[in-house]
């Protein structure tokens, strides 16, 4: 018996382990990621999972660059409203020793600032800005992005194994497998990538935004009376009803993540810097952000930045560009227009602090 | 538990370790306790259903057993059908009766007339109760000697390769192995390891990473073309194949290396010549089962054409009910039963005439689309959402039935192009028998190899990782 289990078990399993683990190696060699990162994907028509999987590649990317740096995280609207290139031009103008990197990754929520401690807080991260909207601080875990953006010791400790819950915890002893593997974390970017290699299909990514520059805005995307509701089953819904399924608290998992984060900055001797990011005026009639509570929610982030040291910038200065509706594409990112205002403003503020 | 989650790993290890040094009686009990911590993960409560329903089959059957009294031998089979159907209307029909029953009241005008209860449905519920079932209604019909010990039949119903999704075993197939099972058997193992492996391919590789696109087409159908709702559809013709028979061949593959049996479930059903011979190839533990302990004592085909009729539509009703407490399933069901009628109507008429003088290749086709045809009703959320599809498919001559460009049809047709290759070609390979060991008469190294490869690509292509279809039912 052991014989035969040895022989047509073990031998062949140990072969496919030798392999993946062969492959495994070659996928995180830094040859590997470079080549990746520069010809990663980009967003219109990828499906969300590559597109989560790819941002967090670029992060990957990031952190092995040998420069020091400052890391400006977020969701989407860090991806789309923030020039690096202008920002690096500002920041070398006048003198400032860091190189901003903006780490903007969809529908980054505050429980997973975290999670991705190893990728924000690398030995070459100086400071970190952390640009956080009305729907970061949800009590739920993502279902899109959870399998790549995950950490299990930092999760357990932002929610601990229930002994009752044999199902939540199985599915987080699931997630834990893609801590170990890239194979498994970046699977559907590999395939990806794999398949525009095999159709020659592969170019490097031409911009980093999710959106092109130039693009003209429906009119119909800046409401100016109150919206019906979004359908069931739009991907926005999750956020909007994550936040509204949380609201009025102050004990989420989405605050205890960004307290814990706070507090392994101040361990890393690493600066942190929050504030929300610009969001526009006409927001308040779109049917994703009306009844969201702002006023609460920067009060919450305030008064969590003053307990652990962070530094908190209130949206009063940002104020002008969240009241000119053109400078908007939609209900929360800015058009390029915006952004090329945006930037240097909040590289004015980065410096000043 | 599910065969795809990483806690699987060191649960069969374990199984496998404790398999490896434990004498036969122990481990019939080690298996047990090992089945009923597979169990519990989901849930850990169900696991009482699961013991009452072994318990109470158990001491019933020997009652019937022992008893010569035709009455009161009547009375314990009928228990046990009250207890294990009873099981089953409180988990899975009663708020689906409730429901209709108060669209019903609500249509005519009236008001909603009964409280709607819905538990959560116990995994594999539907399996073991049918299990449970079979084996009292068996004794009963004296086809079947009892269990000697509870222990033995405990290990049938809980067995954790066939407890959740099947496939459904019959006792007189599993107890007589009990006494008699040796794992780690030379050619069991390599055939059961390529049953493990080519399941989990089949499962993580292929149908994980359809699913995505058969669920965006079925939760958005406005936005499909009518070709790419035929697509749609053939996609998850293809997932529900690979899920369901990926999960009993891992199944049978694990129960196989631990020196059980378990009965085929499927032997090629796509490449079935009609509906009736599809389902004597797809699901064959259920098809089975139903014509034993439902068709047959209904009359089946003994007492002429109407009554046939008749037994065979509320078979294939409640054959559809049992995938799933809704209309769309039990209206699945009819059009299966009805196509099935039709058939035998024709056969009874025109004998061969009609049908058998098609090319293969013809029969093939007309069966797969009538197949199609069947699986929208059966994946759709509801009947209108069924219909919805069938507008879509069956108005070629509307402006919506061909797609914008012919580029955006063109990989999934290739992707169904080439899974239809590689079906054919294993076809081939097995020599048409779904049960054969493709692996068996190759050499060492070559076994190996294409174990450690099919490793390698579970790894790499899997899909994101969904619960087997079948679990829900």
């Amino acid at each position: 018996m052991w014989a035969i289990f040895g022989k047509e078990i073990l031998v062949p399993a140990l072969i496919g382990i030798l392999a993946i683990a062969g492959l495994e190696s070659w996928v995180r060699s830094d040859a590997a990621v470079d080549y990746i990162d520069v010809h990663r994907p980009g967003y219109i028509g990828i499906p969300i999972r590559v597109v989560v999987e790819k941002q967090l590649w670029h992060l990957e990317a990031l952190a092995r660059t040998g420069v020091d740096r400052v890391a400006i995280v977020g969701s989407s609207s860090v991806v789309n409203g923030i020039d690096e290139r202008t920002l690096r031009q500002q920041f070398r103008d006048l003198g400032y020793p860091l190189q901003p990197q903006t780490l903007g990754v969809t529908a980054f929520l505050a429980y997973e600032l975290p999670l991705l401690k190893r990728l924000i807080l690398t030995s070459r991260t100086k400071r970190v800005v952390y640009l956080y909207n009305l729907f970061s601080f949800a009590d739920q875990v993502h279902p899109e992005a959870v399998d790549s953006r995950w950490d299990l010791p930092e999760m357990l400790r932002l929610q601990p194994l229930q002994p009752w819950d044999t199902a939540g915890n199985n599915l987080i002893l699931d997630r834990t497998a893609t801590n170990f593997l890239w194979l498994t974390r970046y699977r559907d970017l590999l395939k990806e990538e794999a398949w525009r290699a095999l159709t020659a299909t592969l170019s490097p990514l031409d911009q980093p935004y999710d959106y092109p520059p130039g693009e003209i805005i429906a009119p119909s995307q800046r409401p100016q009376a109150m919206e019906p509701p979004i359908p069931p089953g739009t991907g926005v819904v999750w956020l909007r009803k994550a936040y509204l399924d949380s609201t009025g608290r102050n004990d989420t998992m989405g605050y205890r993540g960004l307290e814990r984060f706070c507090a392994l900055a101040r361990e890393a001797g690493v600066d942190f810097m929050v504030a929300p990011v610009v969001e526009p005026a006409f927001n308040r009639f779109s049917a994703y952000a009306k009844e969201a509570d702002r006023e609460t929610v920067d009060r919450n982030v305030k008064a969590i930045a003053d307990r652990c040291g962070a530094t908190f910038v209130p949206r009063d200065g940002f104020k002008d560009i969240e009241s000119r509706d053109m400078l908007f594409r939609d209900f929360v990112h800015l058009y390029d227009t915006g952004r090329d205002i945006y930037t240097p403003r909040l590289g004015e503020m980065i410096m000043s602090r | 538990m599910l065969f795809n989650s990483f806690i699987f790993l060191p649960f069969i290890f374990c199984v496998f370790a404790m398999a490896l040094v434990a004498g036969r009686r122990a481990r019939v009990f080690a298996l047990i306790a090992f089945s009923y911590v597979f169990y519990s993960i989901p849930y850990p409560p169900w696991v009482i259903l699961l013991a009452l329903c072994t318990v109470g089959d158990f001491h019933l059957s020997r009652w019937i057993d022992r008893s010569d009294a035709p009455g009161t031998r009547r009375f314990a089979v009928v228990v046990s059908c009250v207890l294990n159907l009873g099981l089953l209307a409180a988990y899975k029909y009663a708020a689906f009766l409730a429901i209709s029953i108060n669209d019903i009241s609500q249509g005519l005008g009236g008001v909603a007339l009964l409280p709607v209860y819905q538990p959560e449905l116990p995994l594999g519920i539907s399996f073991f109760v049918f299990e449970s079932l079979s084996y009292t209604i068996d004794v009963y019909r004296r086809r079947l000697k009892p269990a000697d010990s509870l222990v033995d039949y405990a290990l049938f119903i809980c067995f954790f390769p066939h407890l959740i999704a099947g496939p459904i075993v019959r006792g007189r197939d599993f107890l007589p192995q009990i006494k008699k099972h040796l794992p780690f058997q030379r050619s069991a193992t390599i055939a059961g390891v390529e049953l493990v492996a080519f399941g989990f391919f089949k499962k993580a590789v292929i149908a994980d990473n359809l699913a995505p696109h058969v669920d965006q087409a079925f939760l958005d159908p406005g936005s499909l073309s009518g070709a790419g709702a035929w697509i749609a559809i053939t996609f998850f013709a293809i997932q529900i194949y690979c899920d369901f028979s990926g999960y009993t061949d891992i199944a049978r593959g694990i129960a196989r290396i631990l020196g059980f049996e378990l009965g085929r479930n499927f032997n090629w059903p796509y490449l079935a010549q009609s509906i009736a011979d599809f389902w004597r190839r797809w699901h064959i533990s259920l098809s089975t089962w139903l014509r034993d302990y439902l068709y047959i004592p209904l009359g089946g085909n003994r007492h002429g054409v109407p009554r046939m009729l008749c037994a065979l539509l509320v078979t294939w009703f409640l054959g559809g009910l049992w995938h799933g407490a809704a209309w769309h399933f039990a209206l699945w069901g009819l059009y299966h039963g009805l196509i099935v009628g039709l058939g035998g109507l024709a056969y009874a008429r025109y004998g061969t005439r009609l049908w058998d003088p098609l090319p293969s290749f013809a029969k093939i086709g007309v069966t797969f689309v009538l197949v199609l045809i069947g699986w929208v009703l059966f994946r759709a959320n509801s009947v209108p959402a069924a219909w919805t599809f069938f507008d879509l498919m069956f108005q070629p001559w509307s402006g919506r039935f061909l797609p914008k460009s012919l580029a955006d049809i063109a990989p999934p047709v290739g992707v169904i192009a080439m899974l239809a290759i590689a079906h054919f070609l294993s076809w081939r390979a097995y020599r048409g028998d779904e049960d054969g060991s493709m692996l068996l008469a190759r050499p060492y190294t070559a076994r190996a190899a294409a174990l450690a490869l099919t490793l390698l690509a579970v790894v790499l292509f899997a899909g994101k990782s969904q619960t087997f279809i079948y679990f829900q039912f």
